[in-house]
């Protein structure tokens, strides 16, 4: 220690007993009221009463400690009851927003539907081979003259044989029912029934399918469903699959172009020549093309190898296929321009479908000539809907019309004897289908006008067929009018499940405001010396209230039994009532409205910071009201942070302390810069096209800016760290050595996965690419290991960024020979928040390594933005102020858009569950993404408590530390909570908005998840485990 | 920053190992810091700042005329850079001439009445050759301080690595509407002022000086300012109009904020 302390102060004011914890040998001159022993002087009555006093003192800090354990306990629960309000809330209205279908759990038989023992077998096939080519959209099959795109003019087998062979083959367009994921699709493709918009979520992990399908159909009807391809099957089918002949391979690896693929050829020929006798359908399932457009997007070369491939692979499979075989191969959605799929554009909703067979079987249509047109890359193509297969596909292979289906059958399948009598016969038992259905349904059974157009049918249906010289035309009439009731029942069942629960929409909003009113009551209105006291009041009276209104909203049930509130739900309602009146009781006992609404009319006349965060915090909600401000939210996020850089440069000038300023001036400007430049990595989402170029991409110059950040951001932040003196003790290990060197394994992880998919480099430099891929896996296992489980365990044991530094006092050495001996804390300026920010970067360590490149340098940023905002609030004394909690908030969202994430469901890195595990295991998998898509706010949500603490010497009022925390934690919980409000709201308002599903839907989306888990992360971690641990670990070590 | 390079103040924790029990004693840089930053700051509230003359020649009534013309005369919307830029000479010429206006109407400065009564007596003189000098130069500061302004629009989010004329004529339209005028009034260099230009700019640009709301040159600068950073707002709107396009929100942005700003600091020194 070479500098002179300047400001030093001594660790116990005189009189003052301390903790002798520390230097059992230095408490004879801190008790002053004891004389001193001299040296040597054998134990007598002197040492008992020091031993005494010493003990008195022990249990006083002891008594003390355990208050503050306490009452720090209670801050955690209140906070925990106030998040589980917000989440209640959000419970509650996507229930009512995101309304899920009825799933009738009945299976369809032949004597109900059809009348008879064996049900109507319309074709002449035996065998069915059904393949299922991921995201075939519907341009990709057909010509499209003078187009030089590598998807085009690729594929065409098919179209050929569709123009020279029109008995043998059929190809239409096929629509999909957004959300376009394969898993939605396939319930679609063997159900028949309409997708809900929440399963979308679940594409990780589908359950066994529940609804009556065509798959359990045939395996109920003793058919063996031979299956290679797509592992999304096996998990939706298994129980029904023929297991000897089931080979399903993994399908979220998309990374992986090509082994789905080969897989599913190297078996799919054999199986059909060699092994004939054992099925009677045989499904596969390819993912490559589906794999290239996520990876490389439909303009790559790679996307036209992949559609050669299939070209060629479709020709040997026609050929192989015998007489008796129906070959149906299909796409089951599309992609969009940039290879993603998910939403609902016309890009990704357009697959193709095509049937052939050596045996010539199929129709045509009228006006064949308009309604296969391809002029246009197929615009007015004839197209079916892709749940219209299911009925076809049923008929065709004598099956019962699965029990929920709602499709009608495709027309060009039973018309080839132009008597028509085929299709009437189909459509009308597709109509008594579907009529069970509805009747069995809740919902639709009372509406007259399906009904009436049904008994219609069913009165002349028995004049017909009894008939013998009934005409093709009235064959045909008939079939016209099954249809049209057919598809009046489809539009009705849309509309109402496009509709919403509103009274659960409401419910959900109402709780919502309740949640943020008292947030707001909790975090700014009542003096935090209250809020200490009432804690446990709060507490107690929630849980004592929520069960009184658990028993009240019970019985309430049992009386009204309300329409559309089952009796969970009720009683989740009276929790929320419960802990809305419990926290309300005690506010209200003391204070009055009045003087609430005084109150937080003195608390807004604050200054130009609190007024500059409500304009953001009014403003960041107002973005939900128009699509256009959603769509660009991650440009706006931008602007307001450089804005909020330019204010605080602008106040750092007015700074009187002119060092100060200069260190003010410093960190505005770099702030400003950091922003800047994190802005510029950009990740466009589609309706950005045309005006956004997207750069996040996996390239050698961001590896290689991994391994320059791996050196410089330590560095960084030892230098953030040496400004309070505080790079000591164990920050240098965890700093320098730990995130260091996780960093660089980091980035050579992602070097590996470079190597991986750049073949050529492979090839080139021998590498073998197993070692590769487990080399990978072993370093990415190795990090989040020390970054998650050793970084926490050892935080857990107690690391303080300080050093203890014995001197002599200079001006006493000189002075006499009873030397005075003094020791010098180092990093004492900033004790708490050394230590704290050690958790930080172990989690921030954990995230870097699922984040992909660009995304690790966006979070390095961050940190860097963080720091330098610490400073700044240190600085411009803002730390309390509500602008430094926006800040950190909007700087998780730009960190969210920077690195490579928008508010939809396409753009969530599904690739890097694969980091850990080959295979999807739980919950190592759903680990990485969540840390991978909310890392930027689970490590802003930690800082939040760093702005109480950073440089900050220990205090001896850790209860008054505890409640600073957790106004500031509260605080950004009420910027979140506004955001959610204002997202519930505006999906709630644009329900019926063309781009509901595609803007507002998946925003409200983002906003519930961020706030579970701010709530999550804020609550047990930052207030709880976090401050708590470094606040009490201060406490015990140096009593006070 | 001042020359004088401060020690960074380390808080460190101190424990006495003596036999004597130690006093704490509070670091002694600690009150010298608050005891300079009082004087200073008693010192900044009385600093002196030129006022305009309260007449209505000072409204720049030129400005909305010319934001009209953009559109109607020079189709900003068709072709943003060469409107940006054939324009530009008529708004320097424009601004020169306001200049001119403003240098006439500065008022003086207390103590300089007092000592040069007998020099000068009317309140509104003819332009003299020094003045057309200066405004030259203050030009060439104004062409200078069209780069800092750049950097300023590309970190706010301007892109930049496309689009770079149309920003950089933004910042040039900028400086001279906002930019200008303060460089008139408040003075760069000036010899026979008592007090220091560069105080002045510097208590003017940290908000110290009194009744800065009063100063029709500042507030129109702040109108600018906050105009342009309003002018970011519809850009991202989807209504397809060819006024949407980069910059010519920001520009109308800036001519309507100083405008505003310019007419509501001329009505709060009328009060």
């Amino acid at each position: 220690m070479a500098q002179v302390p300047i400001a030093t102060r001594p660790v116990v004011p005189p009189g003052e007993p301390k903790n002798g914890s520390i230097q059992p040998s230095q408490s004879p001159e801190t008790l002053p009221s004891i004389p001193m022993i001299p040296e040597g002087v054998p134990d007598g009555m002197l040492p008992d009463v020091r031993q005494r006093l010493l003990r008195q003192a022990n249990e006083r800090i002891q008594f003390r400690n355990r208050k503050l354990g306490i009452s720090h306990g209670y801050y955690v629960k209140v906070m925990f009851l106030l998040g589980l309000l917000q989440i209640i809330g959000l419970a509650f209205f996507t229930k009512g927003f995101l309304l899920s279908r009825q799933v009738l759990p009945f299976t369809s038989n032949c004597m109900d539907q059809q009348g008879r023992d064996q049900c109507l077998k319309a074709s002449p096939f035996e065998k069915t081979v059904i393949v299922v080519i991921d995201a075939l959209r519907f341009d990709f099959v057909i010509p499209v003259e003078g187009s030089t795109e590598p998807y085009h003019n690729k594929l065409t087998a098919l179209y050929e044989l569709f123009q020279n062979e029109p008995e043998n083959s059929l190809l239409l367009k096929f629509i999909a029912d957004p959300p376009t994921t394969t898993l939605q699709r396939l319930k679609g493709l063997t159900t028949g029934s309409l997708p809900t918009f929440i399963d979308a979520g679940s594409n990780f992990d589908g359950d066994t399918i529940d609804e009556d399908n065509w798959v359990s159909q045939l395996y109920h009807n003793e058919r063996n469903v031979a299956f290679v391809g797509d592992d999304t099957w096996t998990a939706l089918f298994n129980p029904f699959l023929y297991q000897n002949l089931t080979r399903p391979y993994d399908s979220l690896n998309v990374w992986d172009l090509h082994s789905v693929d080969n897989g599913v050829i190297e078996h799919i020929f054999p199986t059909i020549t060699n092994r004939s006798a054992e099925w009677d359908v045989l499904i596969g399932h390819l993912l490559g093309l589906d794999h290239c457009g996520h990876r490389y997007g439909p303009r790559h070369s790679a996307m036209e190898q992949k559609l050669i491939q299939m070209n060629g692979f479709l020709k040997d499979l026609m050929q192989t296929i015998d007489d008796k075989t129906l070959l149906v191969v299909m796409g089951d959605h599309g992609m969009d321009q940039t290879g993603n799929h998910g939403g609902e554009s016309p890009d990704e909703v357009e697959a193709a479908m095509f049937m052939y067979s050596k045996t010539p079987f199929f129709g045509r249509v009228a006006e064949a000539e308009k309604a296969y047109d391809i002029s246009k890359a197929g615009k007015s193509f004839r197209s079916v809907n892709q749940i219209d297969l299911v009925s076809s596909l049923s008929f065709l292979m004598g099956l019962p019309v699965p029990y929920n289906n709602l499709g009608f059958p495709i027309e060009e399948l039973f018309t080839r004897h132009h008597d028509n009598k085929l299709l009437a016969y189909a459509n009308f038992y597709t109509s008594v289908q579907i009529h069970q259905y509805r009747n069995n349904t809740d919902l639709l059974k009372n509406d007259e006008e399906v009904n009436l157009k049904f008994s219609k049918l069913l009165k002349k249906w028995p004049v017909i067929v009894q008939d013998p010289s009934t005409s093709p035309e009235a064959w045909f009439a008939f079939a016209q009018e099954a249809r049209e009731y057919q598809e009046l029942s489809l539009e009705k069942c849309k509309d109402l499940w496009a509709r919403f629960d509103l009274t659960s929409i409401t419910l959900g909003i109402v709780i919502t405001i309740v949640a943020l009113t008292l947030l707001i009551v909790y975090s700014k209105l009542i003096p935090s010396v209250v809020i200490a006291q009432l804690n446990p009041q709060f507490f107690s009276s929630s849980i004592a209230i929520s069960f009184v209104w658990i028993v009240l909203m019970g019985s309430l049930y049992v009386v009204l039994k309300p329409d559309n509130l089952t009796l969970n739900w009720s009683l989740l309602l009276g929790v929320a009532i419960g802990i809305a009146n419990g926290i309300l009781a005690p506010v209200m006992d003391r204070y009055s409205i009045p003087w609430l609404i005084s109150q937080a009319r003195e608390r807004m006349d604050l200054n130009g910071w609190t007024y500059m965060a409500l304009t953001f915090i009014i403003m960041h909600s107002l973005v939900f009201t128009s699509n256009s401000f959603v769509i660009w939210e991650d440009k706006l996020v931008a602007f307001w942070l450089s804005t909020f850089g330019f204010c605080a440069l602008f106040k750092a000038t007015r700074l009187q302390n002119s060092f100060k300023r200069a260190w003010g001036c410093y960190h505005a400007a770099s702030f400003i810069i950091m922003v800047r430049v994190s802005s510029s990595i950009t990740l466009c989402r589609e309706e950005q096209q045309p005006k956004c170029v997207s750069n996040f991409q996996i390239t050698w110059w961001a590896i290689a800016l991994l391994f320059v950040a791996a050196y410089l951001l330590p560095k960084i932040i030892e230098g953030f760290y040496k400004i309070s003196s505080s790079f000591e003790g164990a920050a240098s290990l965890w700093i320098t050595t730990g995130l260091r060197g996780l960093m660089f394994m980091t980035a050579i992880h992602w070097t590996l996965e470079y190597l991986e998919h750049n073949a050529v480099l492979t090839q080139s430099l021998g590498i073998p690419m197993n070692l590769l891929k487990l080399s990978k896996i072993t370093i990415a296992r190795i990090v989040l290991g020390i970054a998650l489980i050793a970084g926490n365990v050892g935080w857990f044991l107690g690391p303080l960024c300080i050093r203890l530094d014995l001197s002599l006092e200079p001006a006493a050495a000189s002075a006499s020979p009873s030397a005075k001996k003094e020791a010098q804390i180092l990093g004492y300026g900033n004790a708490y928040g050394s230590s704290y920010f050690l958790l930080v970067i172990n989690i921030l360590a954990a995230t870097l390594l699922v984040s992909k490149p660009l995304g690790g340098l966006s979070l390095c940023l961050m940190i860097y933005e963080l720091l330098t905002l610490l400073e700044l609030a240190d600085l411009l004394d803002i730390r309390h102020d509500m602008i430094s909690v926006v800040v950190m908030g909007l700087i998780g969202y730009l960190h969210f858009f920077t690195s490579g994430h928008q508010a939809t469901l396409q753009s969530i890195h599904w690739d890097v569950a694969f980091i850990l595990n080959e295979k999807i295991t739980f919950p190592f998998t759903h680990l990485t993404v969540i840390l991978n898509t909310l890392g930027p706010f689970i490590i802003v949500s930690l800082c939040v408590a760093l702005l109480s603490i950073w440089k900050i010497t220990p205090t001896n009022k850790p209860i008054t530390l505890f409640s600073r925390i957790v106004e500031n934690a509260t605080g950004i919980l009420i910027y979140q909570s506004c955001l959610t409000l204002s997202t519930l709201i505006m999906a709630a308002h644009f329900r019926r908005h063309l781009m509901v599903w595609k803007i507002f839907a998946p925003r409200f989306m983002l906003n519930g998840l961020i706030i579970i888990c701010m709530n999550i992360v804020l609550t047990f971690v930052t207030v709880g485990v976090g401050s708590g641990k470094v606040v009490k670990r201060w406490n015990e070590l140096f009593g006070s | 920053m001042t020359s004088k390079a401060q020690r960074m103040p380390r808080i460190k924790k101190t424990v006495s190992f003596s036999d004597v029990p130690k006093i704490a004693t509070i670091p002694p840089n600690d009150s010298q810091l608050t005891a300079d930053s009082k004087t200073t700051s008693q010192n900044s509230s009385s600093t002196w700042v030129p006022k305009l003359n309260k007449t209505v020649l000072t409204v720049p009534f030129h400005i909305p005329m010319f934001a009209y013309s953009l559109f109607e005369h020079y189709n900003i919307t068709t072709d943003a850079v060469s409107a940006m830029s054939r324009s530009l000479v008529v708004l320097v010429a424009f601004q020169v001439v306001y200049a001119l206006i403003l240098m006439q109407n500065i008022s003086e400065s207390p103590k300089k009445k007092k000592t040069k009564k007998t020099v000068k007596k009317a309140r509104v003189r003819a332009p003299e050759s020094g003045d057309f000098l200066y405004v030259t130069f203050a030009c060439g500061v104004t062409l200078l301080g069209t780069l800092p302004l750049f950097i300023v629009l590309i970190l706010f989010g301007a892109p930049f690595t496309v689009l770079l004329k149309e920003t950089y004529l933004l910042a040039v339209h900028i400086s001279f509407l906002v930019l200008l005028p303060l460089l008139i009034v408040y003075k760069i260099a000036d010899n026979d002022s008592e007090v220091q230009p560069s105080t002045v700019w510097s208590k003017l640009l940290t908000f110290e000086v009194a009744d800065w709301y009063k100063q029709p040159a500042f507030t129109m600068a702040i109108g600018g300012v906050v105009g342009t950073w309003l002018g970011a707002i519809p850009i991202p709107l989807d209504w397809d109009r060819n006024w949407q396009t980069w910059p010519i929100t920001l520009l109308v942005g800036a001519y309507g904020g100083a405008f505003v700003g310019n007419v509501l600091g001329q009505l709060a020194s009328l009060v």
